[in-house]
């Protein structure tokens, strides 16, 4: 039919429209980035204890990977470059994974000492209760 | 119908006209090519459904590992004492090597998309093959961990039994790397085979499958030679912090030496964790006493062995093993799509208008990647 | 006979000779057919035997409690009982219903496209759903299942019965249900024909879309949560089990953040069926279109921060518990909203009470009661005392029965005559359609006022003061079965007996009734005509077609059938 011929050419006209090359340049850039966070975050684990820096290694770590992260996301998975809603979609993802972290981790020292003070010898798992 | 009408049909709907649709083309070939399906009008929007069908699996994977995230942070608030006494069990150079691996494999994937959308097919076969021997070195060097850990007795909470006497003769790692010896030699012959009757295409296949499975053999080599340098690293780890507390590897830990070096070396740190080495050390020298209910995080008598007092870390490993364990069988699932790209980029099947498959595929593996990236510093760094 | 009468009879008087139902035969075209329609079909029959299983389960439990003491189940098999009816009746029967079955048949045609995005996917999601019912069926033949639907821990981890079995099948139907979900996001997202933007689509649409948003988003966290629960069983992990230090509470964190949005997986589809029902049976311009959009995306955001009101009793801080209650009351707005615009809407409308207006006109009743009663559930001080009676039975069951299995079938007695092309007996589905309604107040009424006067859930025996409201719950529940028997015969009757179907019987809008009934494999034999899914004024009657045709103007009439090839050859 003659209208998808012409849908036809148009699209192998516009092939480049929809893919979008990343430059090796970049990609080696963003690689050799992400190795040298990596040894970085090895190299401050090691060096902790001498920079006295133990309150703050759990964020120093968390923030270097993502850092890496963000790396990753933005230029080895095109986000940069992506559809506005494919955007959305994927960080609206990490949105609902900190909801339910947040509002889980909300009370649990409310409960917790019920839950240590399950008997824990006397009922054993994996058995059939007795109940 | 002239081409006017139908462009004016596409751009502007369909509010004036009415055509007849005549289905009899439908099951000939679309004409962007003969990968597009029958019901997209036009490659672009075949791509564009793949991509976002390929974002909305990764948002499900995102939320089906938040789930173990959530159980890693509760687990970790309420027995800081068990990560403080696992972490040296987990070798860090082992993980940074892992880590490397996986972001080198990241990059020769990204390049494989790229090769695919400029149509260089030997590239796109170069960077396949190559993330997946990194994927199999990855697991190669797991592999090596967790048997490791294993021989220990280092195992989830419910078959924990480091300390004890280990059964002796148990090839952990044989069981392990029996389906990579068997799929290497397989497709080794196969290879041969194909090559023999001069089957070109499934020769080059299998050839690519075995070069790619002999990476899991390479992971054990640099796994083995690593320990010995984990040993160094370990001792230099002492040398920095470790002169008042000595626990080496497989040395039980004695319960005035534990209390004793984490009060003595937390003594520094903020208050919560003050708050949690104190009423850890005075649990560990009175296990009977009540619990002030106020104070921050409280620490679990179950996990302190009032006989030894020594540190039952196998709600670690149940953690440790869980998320490890989810993230190599998605890596294993990232074989299998790479090989299926491997067998359609051998047969040509990408073009300029069709390389969906791969850019997905690869969204998949940077995505494993990314779960990596956090996992690294969470199971192996933070103290 | 003017051309534009003749360009009507051609477009829409005709029933293809061929079509999705005959277009190929036998038993594989079926079973690997990547036709929507048909696997739409293949979820209907799968969702309806799953329905009634479930239901005779439901139906021997309450002939059990006709009597206070033991009458024929003994106290295990009362529990394995109520478990199966409660687990099949969610994850097999309610999730699925209207999105699989209805929505797979629907949404694409409502689309004017041939199929949906991934054809494959759908096919493997329903055979996901049939991997996990056999997962279902293996556990009832295996010592059963009597944890409750919820298997909450620690006692999931210890009781004998087959939890493995049923997990791997919630995990399996999991994912069926992730890939329906992806598969609507991706074809309502790429595949609108030119010209129909976001608020031109139907209002099914909306309301697919937003399941689908929490179909991907929640579920996910289910399926981590069953393998947890097995890890826990199979290797004893600890994460939730207190005997090795882990934290059963956060089982129900884990849980309910599935569970809960999956109340909105369950009714919110149902919500898009009731609007296209009171639109099209009222001939009205659906009343505050944009609202009832919105508040489909808000009562599918809002899902996800109000799971803590499950686990009111679990040993919650207060802090949370005055969070996740206020945040309970804000999902009552977009509810409100939406059951505000469909009475307005009824409103001077031009009421016609067919079958599906009967069921329509039933959700808005019992939704109201059951919306209304999950109030005093949600607020603490009165949840302590009602939590785990009759009282929140009743209330899930006006929800899920009284609003999803309603409009459900409200939807099927729309639709049927465009999935199979044959006109039921109106006065035999009204007639169903009163004894469903009757027979369901009269079982589930009785429960709420013996829920407020203490009667606990899942109890097999009870206080012989109790016994009149069980009594008359039972008689409710065989009239509703008869009631629902009556539904199924009128339809599977018009199958054989019905008068053949016009493309548009109900005078509606949207584009699904502008196909042939039943559609041909490709859905439109001509290009689809673009109007305002509610106007019914481009909408009218034609008597050589026998049903409704859109209005199409003179002034359109040189441009008609450019081909004016007989249809019939394709």
């Amino acid at each position: 039919m003659t209208n998808h011929d012409a849908n036809h050419d148009s699209t192998a006209e516009d092939h480049a429209y929809f893919s979008h090359p990343m430059p090796v340049w970049m990609l080696l850039a963003i690689f050799f980035s992400l190795v040298f966070l990596t040894v970085m975050t090895v190299v401050m684990s090691e060096l902790t204890d001498a920079l006295q820096l133990q309150q703050w290694e759990l964020w120093i770590s968390m923030g270097i990977a993502t850092l890496k992260a963000m790396l990753v996301i933005f230029f080895f998975m095109h986000v940069l470059y992506d559809k506005g809603f494919n955007r959305l979609m994927f960080f609206a993802s990490f949105l609902f994974a900190g909801l339910f972290i947040a509002l889980t981790l909300l009370d649990t020292y409310q409960y917790r000492q019920d839950v240590s003070s399950f008997p824990k010898s006397e009922l054993p798992a994996r058995q059939v209760g007795d109940k | 119908m002239t081409t006017a009408d139908s462009v004016d049909e596409s751009n502007h709907g369909h509010q004036n006209e009415f055509h007849i649709h005549d289905h009899s083309h439908d099951h000939e070939e679309h004409p962007d090519g003969p990968f597009i399906a029958h019901h997209f009008e036009t490659a672009e929007q075949q791509f564009d459904s793949g991509k976002l069908g390929m974002w909305l699996f990764l948002v499900q994977e995102i939320l089906f590992f938040s789930g173990l995230f959530v159980a890693y942070i509760i687990y970790r608030n309420h027995n800081p004492e068990i990560f403080e006494a696992a972490h040296v069990h987990l070798d860090k150079w082992l993980g940074g090597l892992n880590t490397i691996i996986l972001l080198f494999s990241s990059l020769t994937m990204a390049w494989a998309v790229r090769c695919s959308q400029l149509e260089q097919y030997l590239g796109c076969i170069i960077n396949i093959v190559i993330t997946m021997v990194c994927a199999n070195i990855f697991l190669g060097v797991k592999a090596i961990e967790y048997t490791h850990k294993w021989e220990l007795g280092l195992f989830w909470a419910d078959a924990y039994t480091y300390g004890l006497p280990q059964p002796e003769n148990q090839n952990y790692l044989l069981w392990l790397s029996l389906p990579f010896i068997v799929i290497t030699l397989l497709s080794a012959g196969l290879a041969t085979f194909y090559r023999v009757t001069e089957n070109d295409f499934w020769a080059k296949f299998f050839l690519c499958i075995a070069i790619s499975f002999l990476g899991y053999f390479i992971g054990l080599g640099i796994a083995w030679a690593v320990p010995a340098q984990e040993h160094g690293g370990h001792s230099s780890d002492h040398a920095v912090h470790g002169s008042d507390h000595g626990h080496a590897d497989g040395e039980k830990h004695e319960a005035d030496d534990h209390s004793g070096d984490s009060s003595g070396e937390k003594s520094h740190e903020g208050e919560s964790h003050d708050k949690s080495d104190e009423n850890h050390s005075a649990k560990t020298a009175v296990p009977s006493e009540s619990v002030d209910t106020q104070a921050g995080p409280s620490v679990d008598e179950s996990t302190v062995d009032e006989a030894s007092g020594e540190v039952n870390m196998g709600g670690f490993f149940s953690i440790y093993y869980i998320m490890t364990g989810l993230h190599a069988i998605h890596i294993l699932a990232g074989i299998v799509a790479l090989t299926w790209l491997l067998y359609r980029t051998l047969d040509r099947q990408f073009r300029k208008n069709y390389f969906g498959p791969v850019e997905n595929v690869g969204l998949y593996w940077h995505l494993v990647d990314l779960i990596w990236i956090y996992l690294f510093p969470m199971m192996y760094l933070i103290h | 006979m003017s051309t534009i009468a003749k360009q009507k009879e051609k477009l829409f008087g005709h029933a293809p000779e061929e079509n999705f139902l005959t277009e190929s035969k036998g038993w594989a075209s079926w079973l690997f057919t990547l036709d929507h329609k048909r696997i739409g079909i293949m979820y209907l029959i799968g969702v309806m035997s799953a329905f009634t299983l479930a239901g005779i389960l439901a139906l021997i439990l309450r002939m059990e409690l006709f009597i206070p003491g033991e009458m024929f189940l003994s106290n295990q098999n009362y529990n394995r009982m109520f478990t199966l009816h409660g687990a099949i009746m969610v994850f097999v029967f309610i999730i699925p219903s209207i999105p699989a079955a209805l929505g797979n048949f629907i949404l694409p045609i409502m689309l004017g496209a041939k199929d949906v995005a991934f054809p494959r996917l759908n096919l493997a999601s329903f055979y996901l759903w049939m991997g996990g019912t056999f997962f279902f069926i293996l556990s009832m033949l295996f010592n059963a299942l009597d944890t409750g639907w919820t298997f909450y821990t620690p006692y999931s981890i210890q009781t004998s019965s087959a939890v493995i079995a049923a997990t791997t099948g919630v995990f399996i139907l999991g994912f069926s249900s992730i890939f329906t979900g992806l598969n609507f996001i991706v074809t309502v997202n790429t595949m609108r024909p030119p010209g129909m933007t976001w608020f031109k689509m139907p209002l099914l649409l909306w309301a697919l879309y937003s399941t689908a948003i929490i179909q991907v988003l929640a579920t996910p966290v289910l399926a981590i949560t069953g393998l947890l629960l097995m890890a826990e069983r199979i290797l004893g992990l600890g994460i939730f089990d207190p005997a090795l230090g882990g934290d059963p509470v956060l089982f129900q964190h884990f849980f309910w953040f599935y569970s809960h949005p999956a109340v909105y997986i369950m009714i919110l589809p149902a919500m898009g069926v009731i609007s296209e029902l009171i639109s099209v049976h009222s001939q009205k311009k659906i009343f505050g279109y944009e609202f009832i959009a919105y508040s489909s995306i808000a009562i599918a955001l809002l899902g996800f921060l109000v799971w803590g009101h499950h686990m009111f009793t679990s040993g919650q801080s207060e802090m949370v518990i005055l969070i996740f209650s206020a945040l309970t009351f804000s999902v009552a707005i977009p509810s409100a909203v939406k059951v505000f615009n469909w009475v307005a809407t009824l409103y001077k409308g031009s009421i016609t009470l067919t079958t599906p207006m009967c069921y329509a006109l039933s959700f808005i009743f019992l939704f109201g009661i059951g919306g209304l009663t999950g109030l005093p559930l949600g607020t603490l001080s009165t949840d302590v005392h009602l939590h785990d009676t009759y009282f929140v039975v009743a209330h899930f069951h006006y929800v899920m029965v009284g609003g999803t299995l309603i409009a459900f079938l409200g939807g099927l007695f729309h639709w049927w005559p465009k999935m199979f092309g044959r006109m039921y007996n109106e006065k035999g589905g009204q007639l169903g359609a009163l004894i469903v309604f009757i027979g369901f107040n009269l079982t589930f009424f009785p429960q709420f006022i013996m829920g407020s006067r203490g009667m606990p859930r899942r109890y097999a025996k009870y206080d012989p003061e109790f016994q009149i409201f069980h009594q008359i719950s039972t008689i409710g529940a065989i009239t509703l079965g008869i009631g629902l028997a009556i539904a199924g015969y009128v339809l599977l009757m018009s199958l054989y007996r019905g008068k053949r179907a016009p493309g548009n019987p109900w005078a509606a809008s949207t584009l699904e009734f502008q196909c042939s009934s039943p559609p041909t494999f490709h859905n439109f034999e001509h290009d689809i005509i673009l109007n305002d899914p509610y106007d019914f004024e481009s909408i009218e009657y034609d008597e050589r077609v026998g049903g409704y045709v859109p209005v199409l103007e003179p002034a359109e009439e040189p441009k008609s059938v450019p081909q004016p090839e007989p249809v019939e050859t394709t």
